[in-house]
C-alpha cells in the first residue's frame, strides 16, 4: 500500500464536516502524511495545512532539497497559483517556496509557502495580509481529487 | 550685470520646478552612480514664461455687434472631425544641468532636513566662509566704505586734487571696494555611513532599486553636507559581507534572509574600525523584513545590545514584498515598545515611499 493509497482511505473514513478541527493522517514506511482539516465535504474540503514528515529529507544535502523544491514547482500547476522556490537557507537547510505571483486583491494579497526543510518536512499552507497588517494564516479549499493530487505529489517527489 | 541678475533668476525658476518635481527625480533609478560635482540633466516639461498669445488676424477686434460685454472674444469652437499627425517637429522639453550636490540641497530645503550634529571631532569637513578678503567687483551691500574712501583719498592725493583746507573726498566707480570671502575647511567631527542591504531570494529587482535609490539619495545629501564622511557597505542574505560600493549597487543574491548575519559583520566592522567612543556612526539598514522566524531573537539582542547604544543613529527602512510578508518591522517596534531616539524605522511601500523614508531618517538631525 502506498501512502497515497492510505491518504486516499484515510479520507474516506474521516466523513464529512463543516465545522471543527481534524487531522487525517496516513503512514508509509517512514513517510506519513497529515492534514489538518476544517471542513470535510463530498466533493471538496477545506485545510490549514498538509505536511509530508519523511526520513529520506533528513539525509539530504542542500543541493538535494533544492531539486526536491524544483520538483515540486514542476508538480504543482493546478493550484490557484504557480509556486516556485523564493529562497534557499543554507545555514537552517531549508528551500521556501511560494506562489511566484502572489494573489493581489484590491484589499489584501494571498499566497501559499511550502517549506521543503531538512528536518524532514514538506509543508504547505495558505497566508493572506491585508494591508497594514501582519500576514494570517488562512484556511484554502481545494476539491478531494485536488487533495490527494497534491498527497500523492508529495510522496512522489521525496522517494 | 543685468546677463547675471537673468540668469540668477532663470536659475531661481528651475530650483522651483525642480522642487515642484522633487519627487519624481528622487525616484529616477538612473541617477545612481554619480557624484557630487557630476552634472545631471533634469527635463522640464515646461518654464511658464508669460508672453502674449495673439490671435488671427481679421477676426475680430474693437466693435459693435451682437454679444453682451464680457462675452469672451474667441475665434469659435473647434470643429469635428479626424486630424492626421503632422510632421513638422514637435516642442522640445527643456533640460537644464545641475549638479548632484545642487539637487541633494534642493532635496534638504525640500524635506527641510536639519545638519547632523557631531559629536566626535576632526575628520569631517564643513567648509565655513570668513569675510577676510577685499575685491573691487562686489554687491553694494558688501561695500567696504572705510576702504573705498581710503582708496578714493589716494587717488586724490597722488592726482593732485585733495584739497587739506577742503577735505572733500568723492569715491568713483573705480575706488570701490567690497569685502569678500575665502572658504576654510572647518575639521568637525569623525563620521561613518554604514549601509545595510538584504539581497535576499526574497528581495525582487523592484525593492533593490528602491533600497539603492533610497541608499543613493542619503549618500547623495550627507556627501554634500559633509566631506570626509566614511562610508561602509554591506549586502547579505543568510551569510553578510562587507562590500565596495559598486558591489552594493550592483550584486543580485538568492540565499535566505538572516539580518543577524549583516549585524554581526556590522558590529565587528565598528570593533575593528571605528570605536564609538571617537567616531559618530549612521547606520542605515534595507529589508523586505522577511526574516527567517528563528533569527529574529539573535538580531534583535544584536541590535539591542551592541547596534543601537554604539550608534548614533540607527534606520531601518523595510520595502514591502510582492507578498507583504516583512514583520520584521513589528518585531523591531514590539523590541524597542517606547520610541527610542537613536531608533528610526519607516516602511517604504513603492517608490514614491522615498521620499517620506528620507524625511523621516534624515529629518531627526541626531
Amino acid at each position: 500500500m502506498t501512502l497515497s493509497t492510505n491518504f486516499k482511505e484515510a479520507l474516506a473514513n474521516a466523513g464529512t464536516f463543516t465545522s471543527g478541527d481534524q487531522t487525517v493522517a496516513a503512514a508509509s514506511g517512514p513517510k506519513r502524511l497529515e492534514c489538518r482539516l476544517i471542513a470535510l465535504e463530498p466533493l471538496a474540503c477545506s485545510l490549514t495545512e498538509l505536511v509530508l514528515r519523511a526520513d529520506s529529507l533528513s539525509a539530504m544535502a542542500p543541493e538535494g532539497l533544492a531539486n526536491v523544491a524544483e520538483a515540486l514547482a514542476a508538480r504543482l500547476t493546478y493550484l490557484l497559483e504557480p509556486i516556485s522556490p523564493i529562497e534557499t537557507d543554507a545555514e537552517g537547510c531549508t528551500v521556501q517556496m511560494r506562489s511566484n505571483p502572489p494573489q493581489k486583491d484590491a484589499d489584501r494579497t494571498s499566497y501559499y509557502e511550502l517549506l521543503v526543510s531538512r528536518a524532514g518536512e514538506l509543508s504547505l499552507c495558505r497566508y493572506t495580509r491585508a494591508a497594514k497588517s501582519q500576514r494570517q494564516r488562512v484556511p484554502f479549499q481545494v476539491t478531494r481529487e485536488v487533495l490527494l493530487r497534491l498527497a500523492g505529489d508529495f510522496d512522489a517527489v521525496v522517494d | 550685470m543685468r546677463v547675471e541678475h537673468d540668469l540668477s533668476r532663470f536659475r531661481k525658476i528651475v530650483r522651483g520646478k525642480i522642487r515642484q518635481n522633487l519627487r519624481k527625480y528622487i525616484t529616477h533609478g538612473e541617477m545612481i552612480g554619480r557624484k557630487g560635482r557630476d552634472l545631471v540633466s533634469i527635463p522640464i516639461p515646461q518654464l511658464d514664461v508669460p508672453h502674449f498669445r495673439y490671435g488671427k488676424n481679421g477676426s475680430g477686434g474693437v466693435g459693435q455687434g451682437e454679444g453682451e460685454e464680457g462675452t469672451p472674444v474667441a475665434s469659435g469652437e473647434a470643429e469635428n472631425g479626424q486630424g492626421q499627425a503632422g510632421s513638422d517637429p514637435g516642442a522640445h522639453i527643456l533640460e537644464v544641468e545641475v549638479s548632484l550636490d545642487e539637487l541633494a540641497a534642493i532635496l534638504g530645503d525640500e524635506l527641510e532636513l536639519p545638519r547632523i550634529e557631531p559629536k566626535g571631532k576632526d575628520r569631517i569637513e564643513q567648509k565655513k566662509a570668513r569675510y577676510s578678503s577685499i575685491r573691487r567687483t562686489g554687491p553694494e551691500s558688501l561695500r567696504h566704505f572705510k576702504r573705498t574712501y581710503m582708496e578714493a583719498m589716494r587717488r586724490q592725493i597722488s592726482s593732485n586734487t585733495y584739497v587739506p583746507d577742503r577735505p572733500r573726498v568723492v569715491p568713483i566707480r573705480d575706488d570701490k571696494r567690497y569685502r569678500s570671502w575665502t572658504e576654510t575647511p572647518d575639521p568637525q567631527a569623525n563620521a561613518v555611513v554604514i549601509y545595510l542591504m538584504d539581497v535576499s531570494g526574497s528581495m525582487t529587482d523592484e525593492q533593490k532599486e528602491i533600497v539603492r535609490t533610497a541608499a543613493f539619495w542619503l549618500d547623495a545629501w550627507l556627501s554634500s553636507q559633509y566631506q570626509g564622511v566614511e562610508r561602509r557597505y554591506i549586502i547579505h542574505d543568510a551569510a553578510a559581507k562587507q562590500v565596495d560600493e559598486h558591489t552594493f549597487y550592483h550584486t543580485r543574491e538568492s540565499g535566505g534572509t538572516r539580518i543577524s548575519s549583516a549585524y554581526k559583520v556590522c558590529s565587528d566592522l565598528i570593533a575593528s574600525e571605528f570605536p564609538p567612543s571617537e567616531w559618530n556612526i549612521y547606520c542605515f539598514q534595507f529589508s523586505d523584513g522577511d526574516n527567517w522566524g528563528e533569527d529574529n531573537e539573535k538580531s534583535l539582542e544584536l541590535l539591542r545590545e551592541t547596534l543601537v547604544p554604539q550608534a548614533n543613529l540607527f534606520c531601518y527602512g523595510q520595502v514591502e514584498s510582492p507578498y507583504g510578508s516583512g514583520e520584521y518591522i513589528r518585531s523591531l517596534e514590539s523590541a524597542f515598545q517606547e520610541a527610542h531616539p537613536k531608533l528610526v524605522v519607516a516602511e517604504i511601500e513603492n517608490k514614491d515611499g522615498i521620499y517620506g523614508c528620507l524625511k523621516r531618517f534624515l529629518g531627526t538631525g541626531a
